[in-house]
């Protein structure tokens, strides 16, 4: 270090100490300790220059702490509190200006629910200091602006919504902001854009009025006319064809299933006709009015939403689920209806809630039994449907179905005198709708039921359903109670289970998980055999052995030349699945051992589609009674390449599964292959663009280090070597050909899979038709509801891949001249992201 | 992950049902009883992503499997060896001084020393079935 430079330091230093001493004592009064003050008696002059960085730093920090912690419960008003800090802030903005901020504006985007609070602190600030309010307002848009361009729209909701609620505080210009709002109006009537990005902006201006409508009406009544008629225009034409498939429930009694947009519509127009008067949102504004109003307002600039490109992606439509109107909540505070802003006030604000605690149960269920309104509504009801909504939500859950769980665990345990009551009441509702349930919401609803059962002691009035019993048993009712059972007993054990439910219920408890043996019967075919390489298998024979053992067993498929690749011998295949998973009959692991010792004779005895699927009919036939043991036993045999997700496939779709094909398990298994197929594409695609990326820099790195040894001789020729540490195993040309080439089969697998699967389903579905259609009966049978709504679910849990062969499918499966009900569920599917 | 406060009745494919809510489950390895080769209360689970087990974190730790509140523990991972108790008697330590009746756990502690049982093993009788 250079004596000048070290004057320089010295001479900043002596002024530090006197702007210092306001600030700090100023801190203290807000209440914060402060432990530095003997900066002056610091003698050390290189200790006193640390000293100034960290004290620099602690200032800031505590500056952050009480921005952040505003409007927390506090013994003073909130008043009080907002007139401290803006002074506070006002006085230290000379120098810790860029701080304050990045500070205020982290807190509008990541604190919504305090919005008000904020912009209330702005328009002190403004009034105090307009050239400051000039700047927060440009850093505002130029956070929306860059929220827009990043595709983070919830962030660029509440910058926007930020931005409108300083109209209330007087800093920005009421006609500002409706300009700012009709050129989002018009990027609505942009031709050649997807709906949902004219979607997102109509919901943004729409979600912003509750905070603004009350201003923008007193002051420019004409121009908010007109902007809501562009808004209703636009309602009016837009296609909704994707509504039905996003529906948690086919039939709108005893509430309609509305769209997200058309709910919200009528909840503004509800708004607008009470003249704007909202009176849920806390407006500490109001008490500072005299102030604000003295104060002078920026314009925004103007701002015009980027265009369009292919590579954004919008957030999908949804449904508002909607389970509880005021009077399934017969006591305490009333809750609002449908279509009154309250609710979609409320609602919003219990998402959020979910949001930024959804990693702490603890945290998320506190959280929500303690929103400041709480006396005024039913807050049980309504966080109970608002976890439901997520749960629900269609094509998936935002979070892990587990997390929802989890947190119904946590708010009974804190609540015990409502919750669980609230939580029944809720069950017994959704049971008795549960006939026009959606399928996918149907297999949430037993993995959630029966996980919380399991949680408590798995008590309930099961006496309350016993009337099920006289029903179809391919019924819904039925069915879900025996899916809830089935789903209880892999989280219990077979005897526990008979003993929650009633004797009655007997035809719905399940079987008891063990494996039926074909061969223990001496007479089988092939019992001999089995005996002898179970035998052979206990004394830890070679898998060689087993094949030899296997070797007299004949072909039951007449005239297949043993010679031939496709041949198989399915009386092998069974002898041996069935011997060797009898033998590991004990546990999960003892099975997979098994499997994993003699992965050899699988893949010599099931090489084809056929024979694999003869591996699949062999483990059903043994295991037909433990259904979870079925699932994984699928799982490691994709895992360990013994069978091909397309044999899963047809193996489901076969004949012999058809006593099965309404059973959820059966679907678990397609979904995991397919996600298993799905997981294999995105593992090899992101593998070749790591790669791709790997030789580009690796490119521009060479001939950086070329130049560098033109310029600076040898020294430079290690560069290109060291510069990174993932270079050492750097992929060629050649690498990322084989890798892009492998990319591709995969893609082809994926979508033949694909296709499988939607051609199966088109089969069949067409078969049920035309049989009903000729022998005149109706076609809306329950079978004909559970498979539509297994196609439904495999087009919407998968949709991100599906999406990618929209168009094959489109021409090849889902053409013109198919039934209107099977099509349907194509176009639904298509008008996601239309 | 470790698993522990398991019944010892609890079997692997409970285990199974349970984690495989938060992901893909690798492997389960069942905590065995070292002489009498027996479940003894506990486990180990991998998972293929960590943000999986991170998820077994946040959700199934501190809920119920078999009417006990089960605990779930970050671990460097299962070596052989690790399955088996680690008590004198084969079992897991903790239970050798337990000094309650768990029936979910072989009823009482094997080798109750009532005093050190509070000390040495704080919580270490929680959660069991009256």
């Amino acid at each position: 270090m250079s004596r000048r430079k070290h004057d320089e330091d010295d001479g900043y230093d002596l002024t530090m100490p006197e702007f210092i001493r306001p600030l700090i004592e100023k801190i203290i009064n807000s209440g914060i300790k402060n432990q530095s003050k003997k900066t002056k008696k610091c003698k050390d002059r290189i200790y006193r220059k640390r000293r100034k960085v960290s004290e620099n730093q602690d200032i800031e920090d505590r500056l952050e702490s009480l921005i952040l912690r505003v409007g927390e419960k506090s013994t003073s008003s909130l008043e009080s509190n907002l007139e401290g800090l803006a002074s506070v802030l006002e006085a230290d903005l000379g120098s810790f200006r860029v701080k304050i901020l990045r500070i205020l504006a982290d807190c509008a985007t990541n604190m919504p629910e305090k919005c008000t609070i904020y912009t209330t602190l702005i328009g002190l600030l403004n009034a105090k200091n307009y050239s400051f309010g000039g700047e927060f307002v440009e850093y505002m848009v130029r956070n929306f602006k860059d929220a827009l361009k990043n595709c983070k729209w919830d962030a660029a909701r509440y910058a926007l919504r930020f931005l409108a609620d300083l109209v209330n505080c007087h800093v920005i210009a009421a006609g500002s902001l409706l300009q700012l709002l009709d050129n989002m109006v018009d990027a609505a009537k942009e031709d050649g854009v997807p709906q949902v990005r004219k979607d997102w902006y109509i919901y943004a201006v729409l979600s912003i009025l509750p905070w603004v409508g009350r201003e923008l009406y007193e002051k420019k009544e004409q121009s908010l006319d007109t902007l809501m008629s562009a808004i209703e225009v636009f309602l009016i034409k837009r296609h909704k064809n994707h509504h039905e498939a996003l529906k948690v429930w086919h039939s709108d009694v005893p509430h309609p299933q509305e769209e997200y947009l058309d709910c919200l519509w009528s909840q503004i127009r509800k708004l607008r006709q009470d003249n704007w008067a909202e009176k849920h949102i806390p407006r500490p504004y109001l008490a500072f009015d005299s102030i604000l109003c003295e104060a002078l307002q920026h314009n925004l600039p103007a701002l015009l939403p980027p265009p369009h490109h292919d590579s954004y992606h919008y957030p999908m439509p949804w449904v508002v689920f909607r389970m509880f109107d005021y009077t399934d909540c017969p006591e305490g505070p009333i809750l609002p209806g449908a279509h009154s802003i309250e609710r979609f006030l409320i609602e919003e604000h219990l998402h959020q809630i979910i949001e930024s605690h959804h990693l702490e149960r603890k945290d998320a269920a506190a959280q929500l039994l303690d929103v400041p309104y709480k006396q005024k509504i039913p807050l049980d009801y309504m966080i109970v449907e608002v976890i439901f909504a997520e749960l629900f939500h269609m094509p998936s859950p935002r979070y892990l179905e587990v997390c929802y769980g989890s947190i119904f665990i946590e708010l009974c345990k804190l609540h015990p005198s409502r919750m669980p009551q609230v939580l029944a009441q809720a069950t017994e509702l959704l049971f008795s709708r549960i006939d026009s349930m959606n399928t996918a919401c149907f297999d949430r609803l037993v993995n959630w039921f029966s996980y919380h059962l399991s949680n408590f002691q798995f008590r309930w009035s099961w006496e309350d359903w016993e009337s099920c019993l006289q029903l179809d048993p391919e019924h819904p009712r039925p069915k879900f109670i025996k899916e809830v059972l089935l789903k209880a007993q892999r989280l219990a054990y077979h005897e526990r289970i008979h003993k929650i439910v009633p004797e009655t219920f007997e035809p719905l408890i399940p079987e008891k998980p063990e494996p039926t043996f074909k061969y223990s019967d001496d007479t089988a075919p092939g019992a001999n055999t089995a005996r002898a390489i179970a035998d052979a298998i206990r004394e830890r024979c070679t898998p060689e052995e087993v094949l030899t053992g296997l070797a007299e067993l004949p072909n039951p498929r007449a005239g297949v030349d043993e010679g031939d690749a496709s041949s198989y011998n399915p009386l092998k295949i069974d002898v041996f699945v069935q011997t060797l998973l009898q033998l590991g009959m004990k546990s999960f692991s003892h099975s997979f051992a098994a499997i994993s010792k003699f992965h050899y004779v699988f893949k010599v005895l099931a090489e084809s589609e056929e024979a694999q699927i003869c591996v699949l009919r062999s483990m059903f036939e043994l295991w037909h009674n433990h259904q979870q043991m079925m699932v994984v036993l699928v799982d490691k045999m994709l895992k360990t390449q013994i069978i091909e997700c397309s044999a899963v496939a047809n193996w489901i779709f076969s004949k012999d599964m058809n006593g099965e094909f309404t059973k959820m398990y059966l679907w678990e298994i397609l979904h995991l292959t397919i996600r298993k197929m799905s997981k294999h594409v995105q593992r090899l695609g992101s593998e070749l663009s790591d790669a791709r990326e790997r030789l580009r820099r690796d490119e521009s790195h060479s001939s950086e280090s070329d130049e560098e040894m033109g310029g600076e001789g040898a020294g430079g020729s290690g560069v290109g070597k060291s510069g990174s540490g993932d270079d050492k195993d750097k992929p060629s040309e050649d690498m990322v050909e084989r890798m892009e080439e492998r990319l591709e089969a995969a893609q082809a697998d994926q979508k033949n899979l694909f296709l499988i699967i939607f051609q199966r389903f088109i089969m069949i579905l067409s078969e049920h038709l035309v049989r009903c259609d000729t022998d005149n009966r109706d076609f809306d049978t329950f079978w004909y509801r559970w498979t539509i709504g297994r196609l439904q679910q495999v087009f919407l849990a998968h949709h991100e891949q599906v999406q990618k062969y929209s168009s094959t499918l489109e021409t090849l499966l889902f053409t013109h001249d198919l039934d209107p009900h099977i099509l349907k569920v194509f176009q639904q599917f298509v008008s996601l992201r239309a | 992950m470790y698993i522990g406060n398991l019944s010892f009745y609890t079997t692997e494919e409970q285990i199974y049902e349970l984690f495989s809510k938060c992901g893909d489950v690798k492997r389960v390895v069942m905590g065995l009883d070292k002489y009498k080769k027996t479940p003894c209360g506990f486990c180990f689970i991998e998972y293929y992503n960590r943000a999986d087990a991170e998820a077994c974190m946040r959700y199934i730790n501190g809920t119920r499997l078999d009417d006990r509140i089960i605990r779930s523990d970050w671990d460097a991972g299962f070596s052989e060896g690790r399955q088996y108790g680690r008590g004198k008697t084969g079992g897991q330590v903790r239970d050798e001084y337990r000094t309650d009746y768990d029936s979910g756990r072989g009823g009482f502690g094997k080798n109750a020393q009532p005093k050190s049982a509070v000390q040495m093993f704080p919580g270490s009788t929680t959660g069991g079935i009256p």
